[in-house]
């Protein structure tokens, strides 16, 4: 069942369905639709008003849960203070899919894992006992390994939104409480998707504002040339202050069932000067921390040179 | 035991579908099933649709695509994938391009939805459309649609914005979106860019091919987008496990389900289940959903075996056999390769081996001891190659139509031909009544070729329902079994003495599930005639749906490990690889292609490029060879009428080579007219006999079969000329010429009462390679001759591979067809480059589940890995071959592994030896 509220409150009350998912884009939803475990029950936000506009905020910005990613990649104001989120939006998926998809689908959306996305298949994160990615050596899986489910998490926006130090607003039924969005992914042990209670959503993202310093930058390291899920992608923000680097953020993705800070390469770059050894030392720390499976270990090769690709980039903006 | 959607008894060690407990394997049939509730209410939405406001009532569960399609009938967007990933489905919504696909109907509620039947009219195309139809910028035309709205939208941004034309990496990250299977990238990424600099704004071109108008307005019509009145879906259900006994099954529960019209049953109880996939039973309803439910219903328990599962299971002697010695099944098995099965003993699940060189060379062992002891000049490696799935972008699907006892097929087939005359064995009626239609195929690749399940389950359905039945695979389908070139592994040698090339051994396995004919060592048996040779092929079956020919079958493979090989002994010596390949090729067609190959100027300028450090540079050329094959049986009619009207037919197929412009152009050639004058027709059984779209035949066959047909029209004419009193009339351009002047045909035709003539495929001068005829299939006496180079640039970090640049050049007889020829070589390098770098087969080791199921885990070159490609044609040669003219499809595939793996060798010192040439691979194989 499918239904089309047309206010906040009323979106939130018919969430409290067990199962019920909400609908924005629905471009994962329908991509689901045959899977045995896709859900029945669907709150459309069609309707709902106020979910979609991107405003600044004291303190940084309120992205709008239904803001479309299209929309995030070609915000002006976005792509002068935060190069690295609107590149990490301009770069994922294909055009027509960020045409459509929005900011709070793309944080909650599903893994691609092969095995959870295969009709036939029951994994642990269907319920099953064990996984079968694992079991079978997924060469795609996550070189930092930390629960039954080896499924890189596959937002891309969550890692730019990391590196702002993103809040995220939830509203439940009576109150709208904020929520880091670290916290949202957990420690990965639970498994890679965000989840709410039910009679919560997602409504906005707040991102801090940038200093005046900083630089960023968003990399994608894949074998195409376009529109394939990354091998290892990263946004990274450097602040250089007087030739010290005085903020570093390193947020990589495809490598563990969350968005992965790495705070060890951030230690490593904050009070150095933003020199390539400096960063090659950073990036190594990064991959020094995997613990991968001997199906993904070939991954942890691809990060220091991401990283650095991406530090490089950053440093020329900073 | 294996996972299965439908639930499993594991205690008996049996599994079990349908809804209801079952009952023990003698048991009478279960009562009927609970049945899921009928779909929610719809909901009404308002969309402004291409201009127009429409009401509309959805399902809000459905996709844009559905409503656009079905209630729309609006069929120019495509189904392709169904997640997004390919492209075929995208239209406009408020202007920015979406896959329909994922889209929810309800969405569109007041928006603006623009479909490419919104675009333009004839006389009044979008100029996106005319660059499209100008510069060739499609092949089997499925997702065209697709390419042509984004393109247009494209257009339009830049034009708003003054922007004007986009370079080639723009316009390749605003295709990112569209997958072309066919890989006409080269000249959608042209025709966008010159249509944005305003090329076409001012008037229509002539198009390049026949139908491409067509194709881009959405107005061809597929398979896929048959809809006939009162016409049913069918699906299908297929075994979860790949091993396995079908102890029974009973098809009856399906019918208690709302919407459902019949069941079949495909298999029966005893049935040897050997592959994830394969068909059970079908089901036909009003709806998807509905068949879907009645598959679900069906009564099913299987005792599942173990399955055998990759070559290394199948190599192993212990397991049990996917044959069993008794099993009739084993005497013939699918046929992977497009030639004869050669007879094999089996070995365990190994078959072989079949020698295609067939004189045993001492030689070649002796020499190949010889270099390894007193030289060291030998090369020994072992290749390792994936299996690469066809998944064209239609996939398979049939419409048929089952009325007094007649059969009517739509189908996306190869063999429109082949296939009636199978139809009406299969079914025991006469060939007249049975009528196969395949007017636009959405691509095929060798995976069409034949009668396929689907054409069948949809004729048993139709006639068992008493109505039209269309059944069409999804992708996850397709993906599954639908097709796939075999695994192989290749253990080669090459031995050289002195400056030359002594000797080439090659040992190969092929895994092609349950299909055999691996004939992966046979292309070198043409090569390089002073090496002696020992060229062995053994089959290795495993529980996997079959593989299927796949354009140039066994070519690539044997290539990657020859070519390789021939670079590595050049090396060996001290000599460029281009000069050791002219010393020790034969072939005087290749002596050409070398000369010319040295003024391209990335060879050139090979030996400056960066070879150390973290990006390397390199160039790597790879020779190929192919068949001439051609269909003896091949007729062409030409019907010829008193208003002037030409038509050329035969009961051919284009499955996005062009076909219908080879036979235009074959007839105006000999009239001496445009070939725009000529109308054509394909696609349809009735006609006569035409070839199959496979072996790179079909030009071989038609062109003369034309062009006999044509020069009887034209003697017909000229009687008529004599006839009506014309002084000393000969033949002349467009007409005949005559002591008063010029007239031309078709006032010639006006006089006449019509011509109908039929054109047959003469022999060749020489008659043909063998005695032999496989249906009407006979081997020329001739080869084709391939050369490819390319440049390569290689990310020694990030293990990324790009190839820039491409030379190719082929030696096939006379162009029948320039710019379909040219197409045709822009799509075999790119699925070359795709072959090499990208795509692999996936199945899990344990149950034989395929996990490539779908276009995001499957993946294909798009149009940002597409190189820019000089094209090279020599066209002496093949004197004899009635026409001139020879296929090129398969011979133009055939190098691109092999001189892809030379570049990257030629650029990093590391030769890879596992396709595809992945990123772990090279950071791994340059880090050692």
């Amino acid at each position: 069942m499918i239904v089309f509220p047309t206010t906040l409150e009323a979106a939130v009350a018919a969430l409290k369905v067990d199962g019920a998912v909400p609908r924005a884009g629905g471009t994962d939803l329908l991509a689901r639709r045959g899977l045995p475990n896709a859900p029945r029950d669907a709150v459309d936000l069609r309707d709902v008003p106020g979910l979609d506009t991107i405003a600044p905020a004291a303190d940084g910005w309120r992205i709008g849960a239904r803001v479309r990613i299209a929309t995030l990649a070609a915000h002006p104001e976005l792509r002068g203070a935060t190069p690295g989120l609107a590149q990490a939006a301009g770069d994922l998926a294909t055009p027509q899919i960020r045409a459509v998809a929005t900011v709070g689908g793309n944080l909650m959306q599903h893994v691609r894992c092969a095995w959870y996305r295969h009709p036939d298949v029951r994994c642990w994160l269907r319920g099953g006992q064990t996984c079968p990615a694992r079991a079978a050596g997924d060469r795609e899986g996550s070189c930092f390994d930390l629960g039954p489910c080896l499924a890189p998490a596959p937002s891309t926006l969550a890692l730019a939104f990391l590196a702002w130090d993103a809040a995220v607003e939830i509203k439940g039924e009576r109150a709208v409480r904020v929520e880091d969005l670290e916290v949202l992914y957990g420690d990965g042990k639970a498994g890679p998707h965000p989840t709410l209670p039910p009679g919560e959503l997602v409504t906005a993202v707040r991102i801090a504002r940038p200093t005046s310093l900083e630089g960023s930058a968003y990399v994608r390291t894949s074998a195409r040339a376009h529109a394939e899920w990354p091998i290892i992608d990263v946004v990274v923000r450097l602040a250089v202050l007087d030739g010290k680097i005085t903020l570093a953020r390193v947020v990589l993705g495809g490598v563990a069932p969350i968005p992965w800070r790495s705070r060890v390469a951030e230690d490593a770059l904050v009070g150095q000067t933003p020199a390539d050894a400096v960063f090659a030392k950073a990036a190594a720390r990064a991959a020094g921390d995997a613990n991968p499976t001997a199906a993904t270990a070939w991954k942890v090769a691809m990060i220091a040179p991401t990283i650095e690709d991406a530090l490089a980039r950053a440093r020329e903006q900073a | 035991m294996a996972v299965s959607r439908r639930g499993f008894l594991e205690g008996l060690g049996l599994l079990a579908g349908g809804l209801a407990a079952t009952g023990p394997a003698t048991a009478a049939p279960p009562a009927p099933t609970t049945v899921p509730p009928p779909p929610p209410g719809e909901l009404p939405i308002t969309v402004t649709v291409n201009g127009a406001p429409i009401a509309l009532s959805v399902r809000p569960e459905a996709s844009a695509l559905s409503v656009i399609r079905e209630q729309l009938g609006l069929r120019g967007a495509k189904f392709g994938c169904g997640h997004g990933a390919c492209g075929a489905c995208t239209v406009r919504v408020d202007d920015a391009p979406v896959c329909a696909c994922v889209l929810p109907a309800t969405s569109l509620h007041g928006r603006a939805l623009g479909t490419v039947e919104g675009l333009g009219a004839p006389g009044a195309h979008h100029p996106v459309q005319r660059a499209f139809a100008a510069l060739d910028a499609l092949q089997c035309g499925y997702c065209t649609p697709g390419f042509v709205v984004e393109a247009a939208a494209l257009y339009d941004q830049r034009k708003a914005t003054g922007l004007g034309a986009p370079t080639r990496e723009e316009a390749a990250a605003a295709l990112a979106g569209h997958i072309c299977r066919c890989g006409a990238y080269e000249n959608i990424l042209a025709a966008v860019i010159s249509a944005c600099r305003g090329d076409y704004d001012a008037a229509e071109p002539e198009p390049s091919r026949v139908e491409a108008w067509e194709k881009v307005t959405g107005r061809a019509r597929y398979t896929a987008d048959v809809a006939l009145p009162g016409q049913l879906v069918g699906r299908f259900l297929r075994a979860p496990v790949a091993a396995g006994t079908l102890v029974w099954i009973d098809v009856g529960p399906a019918l208690a389900v709302p919407g459902v019209r019949a069941a079949v049953g495909l298999a029966g109880g005893g049935a040897m289940i050997r592959y994830v996939g394969q068909p059970l039973a079908c089901v036909a309803a009003d709806d998807l959903a509905a068949a879907r439910r009645g598959a679900a219903a069906i009564q099913w328990q299987i005792a599942p075996g173990v399955p055998v599962i990759g070559m290394e299971a199948g190599r192993d002697a212990s397991r049990a056999p996917v044959y069993a010695e008794d099993d009739p099944a084993r005497a013939k098995p699918p046929n992977a390769s497009e030639g004869p099965v050669i007879g094999g003993a089996w070995n365990g699940n190994v078959r072989g081996p079949s020698k295609s060189h067939y004189f045993a060379n001492p030689i070649a062992a002796v020499r190949m001891t010889d270099a390894a002891a007193e030289r060291g000049e030998r090369f020994q490696a072992t290749f390792q190659v994936a299996a690469q799935s066809h998944t064209a972008m239609e996939p398979h699907g049939a419409v048929a139509d089952v009325k007094d006892g007649k059969i009517t097929l739509y189908v996306s087939t190869q063999s429109v031909d082949w296939l009636a005359h199978d139809l009406a064995e299969r079914f025991e009626v006469d060939r007249a009544d049975v009528h196969v239609i395949a007017e636009h195929v959405g691509g095929a690749f060798g995976a069409k070729a034949g009668l396929e399940i689907e054409s069948v389950a949809a004729v048993l359905l139709s006639r068992e329902a008493k109505r039209p039945v269309r059944i069409t695979l999804d992708r996850a389908e397709e993906l599954l079994v639908g097709g796939y070139r075999p695994g192989h592994a290749l253990s080669v040698a090459g031995a050289r003495s002195g400056s030359a090339f002594a000797a080439y051994t090659a040992e190969v396995y092929g895994d092609g599930g349950v299909a055999v004919g691996n004939n992966a060592s046979l292309p070198a048996r043409m090569m390089y005639p002073d090496a002696a040779k020992e060229l062995l092929d053994w089959d290795v079956v495993t529980h996997v749906a079959p593989g299927r020919p796949f354009r140039g079958p066994g070519g690539p493979p044997a290539m990657f490990a020859l070519e390789q090989t021939v670079d590595a002994l050049a090396r060996m010596g001290g000599d460029d690889p281009l000069d050791a390949r002219r010393r020790w090729d034969a072939n005087p067609a290749r002596a050409r292609l070398y000369d010319r190959l040295e003024a391209w100027a990335p060879w050139g300028g090979r030996l400056a490029l960066p070879r150390t450090g973290r990006i390397r540079r390199g160039v790597g050329l790879a020779a190929g060879v192919w068949y001439y094959f051609l269909d003896v049986n091949t007729q062409v009619s030409l019907k010829a009428t008193t208003d002037g009207a030409i038509t050329v037919a035969t009961a051919t197929q284009d499955v996005g080579t062009g076909v219908r412009t080879v036979l235009a152009r074959a007839v105006a050639r000999v009239l001496g007219v445009p070939p725009a004058t000529i109308g054509v027709r394909i696609g349809d059984s009735r006609d006569p006999s035409g070839p199959l779209a496979g072996g790179s035949r079909s030009t071989a066959s038609i062109v003369p079969a034309a062009e006999h047909a044509a020069e009887q029209l034209r003697d017909a004419l000229l009687e008529v000329a004599e006839e009506i009193g014309l002084v000393d009339p000969a033949i002349a351009e467009g007409g005949v010429r005559h002591a008063a002047g010029h007239t031309p045909w078709t006032e010639l035709l006006a006089r006449s009462a019509g011509v109908d003539v039929v054109g047959r495929r003469r022999r060749d001068k020489g008659g043909y390679f063998l005695p032999l005829r496989f249906g009407g299939l006979a081997i020329g006496r001739a080869l084709t001759a391939g050369l490819v180079a390319c440049e390569v640039e290689v990310d020694t970090r990030l293990g990324r591979i790009r190839v820039p640049r491409v030379w190719a050049g082929y030696a096939v007889g006379r162009i029948a067809n320039p710019a379909g020829a040219r197409s045709q070589v822009h799509g075999a390098v790119l699925q070359g480059i795709s072959y090499a770098l990208y795509e692999e087969k996936r199945l899990d080791p344990t149950t034989g589940q395929v996990l490539t199921h779908d276009l995001e885990h499957y993946r294909v070159a798009l149009a940002g890995d597409a190189p820019e490609t000089e094209v090279v044609f020599d066209e002496a040669g093949f004197d004899d071959v009635r026409g001139g003219s020879v296929g090129l499809a398969e011979l133009a595939t055939v190098p691109l592994a092999g001189a892809i793996g030379n570049a990257v060798f030629d650029a990093t010192g590391w030769r890879p030896l596992e396709l595809p040439i992945r990123p772990d691979r090279v950071v791994a194989g340059v880090a050692s």
